[in-house]
């Protein structure tokens, strides 16, 4: 009987229009919600009767079907925390469960975020509030990160941060820019040594100095253009670790320059890369004073000593200062003497499709059949995009569009309760006729 | 959605804008601070993953002309160092006496050459051969306290030389430890501009002691050199070592009782043209090793030459080959090898001085005499005076040239300490001109309230259009609630 069809139907429809009624609200609520996915009712239509020509219509009514968009990304919110990160583009962040941490790390505790606030607990793991714990790939003690399994969680550990740890970074490197007085050279100047100390750290993260003295050869006549420079160091006691005969070029093309240096003790110059391998007591330095022939390092013009263009890496033993993270990923801590290190890298997670992912507590995901196998990528390269710091990823909920839809939810389900209604004062009708 | 960015960006105007009021705040409450340089902030438009995000604070700058800071510093360097060489120098010529002035040493010596002659006149006047002998001890006790004085300054500079270098020391040391808080909010990524504000002003009070020159490093640290080359920072401060003497005589000289200068255990020059020279420094350096020093040997040039006048062989034939003349080396006679320091030893022979049991008729009779002979020869009174103005060959090295009467001799060691003090005045008055006109021009560049006030109506308008915009932001809300 057709009318009873129309009342199935009316129903139908009150149930549809309260399920999008029910993923409205939900939407409206989470409007505010770092990294929420809206989640959206269709409705589709169901047909009983196929056959028109009977002159018979069943209403089939109306089905509703929920959906969360996961792929819609909402807006980045500048925030001011450095650990506050979000996916700038596709792909999402590994995180797994507190309580997952001790437990050998396996795909099914992967879970997946695009956006989450992480700091550092009382064990230095960094995790959110909910108790989202970030996962990374650790970086060894030069901060270079090693090949891992991309498809595969093996690697993954959560991230943890030794808050109150030293840590050293020794000196490998010195460059000298330094000017000598091409006047000390000449006949009749006194020839006093010029003293120059290079501080430099030792692997122990002590601070050590290269002592060096530069003394102008003074001949009875003319200008003799050469120096001495001996080389002591504080860490081994003061004992020469290198001397050497280094003699200037005065022609017009490269006056001022290195002409050669001699080693006379000590570890050898390259005259191709112009560095000389000094052996102090935590190891090898190399220490650049320049090519022949050309005008960096070491200089001899006009009458001024000037030692001003000593550069070197390495810093005195740090703590942790802070810990950022770069868009490639990479979560570099910078320590209180001046020097960064990367510690771990964050690769992004991309599934071949993304709303094919089982929604979870907190806006997290995980992957199952319909996503496809997940592939950890370096942040930015291949599909993913970059991961930003000081940043979080808002809701993709749009209110107005919310309060459009519930207007005409609202709408459409009164109009289902008038057809009910209706139906009702139909039926009231037909048992009306026999009194 | 885009309302809340729009309401983000908003929220991020009206933050910048109360930065830069509080940059301009401060600005104007220090236009009158020496040493604080005007900050600015700089802003740069926030982008987050591509789209833009409103604006933020990305530093504050410090607005320093480091050319006018490092010519400032070097002629402030200049200036002190001339300062301190020209009040030596005064001292010393008012410890000899200007030629003008009451007491000084040209007017004792013709006090004594009068009195000699008022003596040869009536030798047989007590009264007037107590004149001479009087004379002659004023002589002798101005020659003594104008030597002392001279070590005095000598000392003043050995004394100062130890509080500067402790200043130095300490001050290199508080550099280091402002470089490493800077570095540190640099990497915080914290507003460094007050501690920099500090290390200006820690680095503007060494740049007297020795002129500087300053290297910034990448980390926000700066390297100091002096401008003769020597490092004094870099990366961790250098440390200079020094002892005072305490009182400095004139025996004592640079290596023998009297300190070199030490940095990081080396040695090092402590002349003019040396790695430290060219500030207040190596002037108290130069004062104690070379002006002290030459002024000492000019007095002892000066009282050799009054000894020797009176111990020359036949001048008086009582005095017996190898006893001191008139004038002693602390009572004995004066041999050659003994000049340094004869100025502090001079002495007037105790046979001729009351005060030391001696009688002044020895002066009318000869210093050998045992008693008192005829009253009316003025025969070896005639002999002394003429001892004391004849024309002689000086024999120490500053004034061996061309033969000269003992106020010859004088007058030339006066004139020759105010000809040095007249160069170092006239070089004084150029660095002070250098100095002040620089550091006017550095003063100059301070803070200009007027620009503040209209950078401030900016800053205000700015934030009000921040508002307005949020203002705006809650209407539309509001509209779509009213639906």
């Amino acid at each position: 009987m057709t009318i009873s069809s129309a009342l199935n139907a009316g129903v139908a429809g009150l149930n549809a229009n309260a399920n999008r009624l029910a993923t409205i609200s939900d939407n409206i609520a989470n409007s505010g919600t770092y990294g929420y996915k809206r989640a959206s009712t269709e409705f589709e239509a169901m047909v009983l009767s196929s056959s028109g020509s009977s002159g018979v219509y069943t209403a089939g009514g109306v089905r509703a079907n929920s959906a969360r968009m996961i792929d819609e990304r909402g807006g980045l919110v500048g925030t001011l925390n450095a650990l506050d990160m979000a996916v700038s583009g596709r792909g999402m962040l590994p995180v797994t469960d507190m309580s997952s941490i001790d437990a050998l790390m396996s795909n099914e505790r992967l879970k997946m975020t695009t956006t989450g606030a992480f700091r550092m607990d009382e064990n230095g793991i960094l995790r959110t509030a909910s108790g989202l714990v970030l996962l990374g790939w650790p970086a060894d003690a030069q901060g270079n990160i090693p090949t891992i399994a991309r498809d595969s969680v093996a690697g993954l550990s959560p991230v943890v941060i030794n808050q109150n740890q030293q840590v050293g970074d020794p000196t490998t490197a010195i460059k000298l820019g330094v000017n000598l007085p091409a006047t000390d050279t000449l006949a009749g100047s006194p020839g006093d040594p010029l003293p120059l100390s290079v501080e430099y750290f030792g692997n122990l993260g002590t601070s050590e100095s290269l002592n060096m003295t530069f003394t102008p050869t003074v001949n009875a006549t003319g200008q003799s253009n050469t120096w001495t420079m001996e080389i002591t160091d504080s860490a081994s006691g003061g004992t020469v670790v290198g001397e050497y005969t280094l003699v200037f070029d005065d022609t017009r093309a490269t006056g001022g320059s290195l002409l050669s240096v001699t080693t006379v003790a000590g570890g050898a110059y390259d005259p191709l890369t112009g560095q000389i391998a000094l052996t102090v007591a935590g190891g090898p330095i190399s220490l650049e004073i320049g090519i022949p022939g050309e005008r960096n390092g070491l200089t001899q013009l006009s009458d001024t000593y000037s030692p001003t263009g000593i550069t070197k890496d390495g810093s005195p033993a740090g703590t942790l200062l802070g810990v950022e993270i770069n868009e490639k990923g990479m979560l570099v801590a910078a320590y209180d003497s001046g020097f960064t290190r990367t510690l771990y890298q964050i690769p992004v997670v991309d599934v071949p499709n993304i709303n094919g992912l089982i929604p979870m507590d907190n806006q997290t995901f995980a992957a199952s059949q319909q996503s496809g196998s997940f592939f950890l990528w370096n942040a930015g390269e291949g599909p993913t995009g970059t991961i930003e710091g000081y940043a979080r990823e808002g809701s993709t909920t749009d209110v107005a569009a919310e309060l459009t839809s519930l207007i005409q939810t609202q709408r459409a389900y009164s109009s289902n309760a008038k057809v009910i209604q209706t139906v009702d004062e139909m039926l009231q009708e037909t048992t009306n006729i026999k009194r | 959605m885009s309302l809340s960015s729009a309401f983000s960006s908003a929220l991020s105007g009206l933050t910048a804008s109360a930065r830069v009021a509080e940059l301009i705040s401060s600005n104007v409450a220090n236009a009158l601070t020496p040493g604080y340089a005007r900050r600015e902030a700089d802003l740069s438009a926030r982008s987050l993953g591509g789209t833009g995000q409103g604006v933020r604070v990305i530093g504050v700058q410090r607005d320093t002309n480091a050319f006018l800071l490092s010519e400032r510093r070097g002629a402030q360097a200049g200036h002190g160092g001339q300062e301190t060489r020209s009040n030596a120098l005064r001292q010393i010529e008012s410890a000899i006496g200007s030629e003008e002035s009451a007491s000084s040493l040209l007017k004792r010596i013709a006090a004594f050459d009068q009195s000699l002659l008022a003596a040869a006149s009536r030798p047989e006047s007590e009264a007037r051969l107590s004149a001479a002998v009087t004379a002659a001890a004023d002589l002798v006790s101005h020659i003594t306290q104008a030597s002392s004085e001279v070590q005095a300054v000598r000392g003043r500079a050995d004394t100062s030389i130890g509080l500067q270098v402790n200043r130095l020391n300490h001050g290199l040391a508080r550099i280091a430890d402002l470089n490493d808080r800077i570095k540190l909010n640099t990497i915080g990524g914290a507003d460094t501009s007050a501690l920099q504000d500090q290390r200006q002003q820690q680095i503007d009070l060494l740049a007297e002691i020795v002129p500087l020159r300053e290297v910034a490093r990448e980390d926000g640290s700066v390297a100091l050199f002096s401008a003769g080359g020597a490092a004094l920072i870099d990366g961790r401060p250098s440390t200079f070592g020094f002892t005072t003497a305490g009182t400095v005589t004139e025996a004592m000289v640079l290596g023998t009782g009297l300190s070199g200068l030490t940095l990081n255990g080396q040695s090092v020059s402590t002349t003019e043209s040396g790695l430290l020279g060219g500030g207040t420094l190596a002037a108290q350096f130069a004062l104690r090793d070379e002006v002290g020093t030459e002024a000492q040997a000019g007095l002892d040039a000066l009282a050799r030459d009054l000894v020797e006048r009176f111990q020359q062989s036949g001048l008086d034939a009582t005095r017996a080959p190898g006893d001191p003349g008139l004038f002693t080396d602390a009572g004995a006679a004066f041999v050659a090898a003994n000049e340094p320091g004869l100025a502090t030893r001079i002495s007037l022979n105790a046979a001729v001085d009351p005060r030391q049991g001696g009688e002044v008729w020895r002066l009318r009779d000869g210093l050998g005499a045992a008693a008192s002979g005829p009253t009316g020869d003025s025969r070896l009174i005639t002999v002394l005076q003429s001892a004391l103005t004849e024309q002689r060959t000086p024999a120490s090295a500053p004034f061996s040239n061309g033969m000269r009467s003992f106020s010859g001799l004088a007058s030339d060691l006066t004139s020759s300490i105010a000809r040095q003090r007249l160069d170092s005045d006239e070089t004084l008055s150029f660095a002070t001109a250098r100095y002040s006109a620089l550091q006017e021009a550095e003063q100059e560049r301070g803070v200009d309230t007027d620009q503040e006030m209209q950078q401030l109506l900016l800053v205000e308008q700015a934030y009000a259009a921040n508002a307005r915009v949020m203002q705006a932001l809650d209407q539309m809300l509001g509209n779509l609630m009213e639906i």
